[in-house]
């Protein structure tokens, strides 16, 4: 897939280790807590044992240091641009001027602690992704999910067209790959023109992309008609999900981990 | 003037967990007005092997050479490579976007800059080389039948009249009647003078038609010879996924048992080898 080798997406990295074994609710919920406990920690020094948690988990995930930092990519910008704001438009002492910008003491603490818990936020997500493969994910928010039944949220519904969203990423990916490829043999130019031609030159992909993927769609359709396909109720599973000791042990481990970072903070030990 | 590949290496995903080889270590070469037929299993690295042949994928190692020109990256021949070397993918009827035959057909044509009367020269001649007439130009491309699809989108590649096609599994998924016209078109493309690469699995169609035959197994090159040559070599050596027609089986058969002295995969030739040794 030459052309698509820049998106990350559907991004799972097969590894054998303890974190790829955890049951996927498991490591939902511990995502869930992790990015809540980033928003609400008010110091520094919290972020900063954030920080040291995170190549932790990298090594324990086996995933390549390289594959994690790649999930960030998509959003550099935007955190780049929220750490500028608050560098320049946080009230406080001031430290230097830059024609109308003012610089303060507090914005450069604003800045950094923004900055790094956009990245943190990013690099955790993208560590649940990249160690937990699409079926996983949509069996545990599925389940997850569940309880929100009552109230009349069509869980099973909403997880099995994230499964098939899911599972055609990569198809279509790869189709659009030879799409594009054939159109170039053909002499097609991708990359010349202005903003016009070069969106005009997209349009001899687009067409086959859609008739493909209402193909799809369709031949998807009858096959899971002709297996009997009627919804959620009273469907078992192949994989049943699997709560155990370790998914305790890892629950336990990061409760403990933010207790004291709170308490931390509650008593003042850091800036 | 010809086609030339030397050592070509290929590793998908290179440097990641993800990582396959998926060629090792292949060379050929095709004259203009050749057939080479390239067989091997699923997965033996064929659809790759042909990526490289028009610059869509850049050789890691190895070189590949059209006319002179090497496939490098950035390179600005690429798309002299592209012009020279049209390359007909799997299901090549997926890739039809136009709103009339006319279009799709002159597309390639547009794209290397004919226009007016000279493009439209080229699109009736490559309609015609397909066996469908002019009244099929202002139709559109979604009416037609699926043989006629498939022969329509290797017309939209012929008609930039490139000196070589390479075609990846252009018969699959074709009734016996759509894979034979389509055969003879090749032939008759080969036959003014067109160098062609043909992807297959189908063993028997390879050695019917080919001048020459590559055999891949897993991304590493058997053999590249003639059809004779090829099918004597797989008289010792099996080739994984390959399956060798039963007239070609029935002739090593008896050639085993000292019944006769040279090997056929013809029904005809066999009978006659057999009649002459009797």
């Amino acid at each position: 897939m030459a052309f698509m080798n820049g998106v990350a997406f559907g991004q799972y990295i097969p590894a054998d280790s303890a974190i790829h074994a955890l049951d996927p609710r498991c490591k939902i919920l511990m995502t869930l807590l992790t990015m809540t406990s980033i928003f609400i920690c008010e110091t520094l020094s919290a972020l900063i044992l954030w920080g040291v948690l995170l190549p932790a988990t990298i090594h324990m995930s086996k995933v390549p240091v390289r594959a994690v930092l790649r999930s960030a990519k998509p959003v550099i910008v935007l955190i780049a641009f929220t750490s500028l704001l608050h560098l320049f438009w946080t009230p406080g002492h001031e430290i230097f001027r830059v024609a109308f910008l003012s610089v303060t003491d507090k914005g450069c603490v604003m800045a950094v602690r923004m900055g790094l818990r956009l990245f943190y936020l990013v690099l955790y997500a993208g560590l649940l992704t990249l160690t937990t493969s699409p079926s996983e994910l949509s069996d545990g928010l599925e389940a997850i999910m569940r309880p929100f039944g009552r109230i009349g949220l069509p869980s099973h519904e909403i997880a099995m067209m994230m499964t098939i969203a899911l599972r055609f990423i990569p198809t279509l990916f790869e189709e659009t790959d030879r799409i594009i490829k054939s159109q170039m043999s053909r002499g097609a130019d991708f990359e010349s023109g202005g903003l016009v031609r070069r969106a005009r030159s997209y349009i001899p992909v687009l067409i086959p992309l859609f008739v493909l993927v209402f193909q799809r769609a369709d031949t998807l359709a009858s096959a899971m008609e002709a297996r009997c396909y009627r919804g959620g109720k009273g469907r078992v599973r192949m994989y049943p999900l699997k709560w155990g000791a370790g998914e305790n042990r890892a629950l336990a481990v990061l409760a403990l981990f933010i207790a004291v970072i709170v308490l931390a903070e509650r008593m003042n030990f850091w800036i | 003037m010809s086609l030339i590949v030397k050592n070509l290496s290929y590793t998908y995903n290179r440097g990641m967990p993800t990582e396959t080889a998926a060629l090792f270590d292949i060379s050929l070469e095709v004259d203009r007005g050749d057939i080479l037929s390239v067989v091997g299993h699923t997965g033996s690295g064929k659809s790759t092997l042909a990526q490289h042949l028009n610059g869509l994928i850049i050789p890691q190692s190895g070189d590949v050479c059209v006319d002179g020109v090497a496939v490098k990256a950035k390179s600005r021949d690429l798309r002299k490579v592209r012009r020279e070397v049209g390359l007909v993918f799997q299901y090549p009827e997926q890739q039809i976007f136009a709103e009339t035959v006319e279009e799709e057909i002159a597309f390639g044509p547009f794209n290397w800059g004919f226009r007016g009367e000279d493009l439209h020269s080229k699109v009736v001649n490559a309609l015609q080389m397909i066996g469908l007439d002019e009244s099929y130009l202002q139709r559109s491309p979604f009416t037609l039948s699926g043989g006629q699809k498939r022969r329509l989108a290797i017309a939209s590649v012929l008609s930039s009249d490139p000196s070589y096609i390479v075609l990846d599994e252009p018969t699959a998924g074709l009734d016996a009647k759509g894979a034979r016209d389509l055969i003879s078109i090749l032939q008759s493309r080969a036959g003014c003078g067109t160098g062609v690469v043909h992807i297959t699995h189908d063993f028997e169609l390879a050695l019917r038609i080919s001048t020459r035959i590559l055999i891949l197994e897993n991304g590493r090159q058997v053999s590249c010879g003639t059809p004779r040559d090829t099918a004597e070599l797989l008289r010792k050596r099996h080739v994984e996924g390959l399956m060798l027609p039963d007239v070609l089986k029935f002739s090593f058969e008896l050639k085993e048992r000292g019944f006769i002295n040279s090997i056929a995969w013809d029904p005809a030739e066999l009978a006659k080898i057999i009649a002459g040794a009797c």
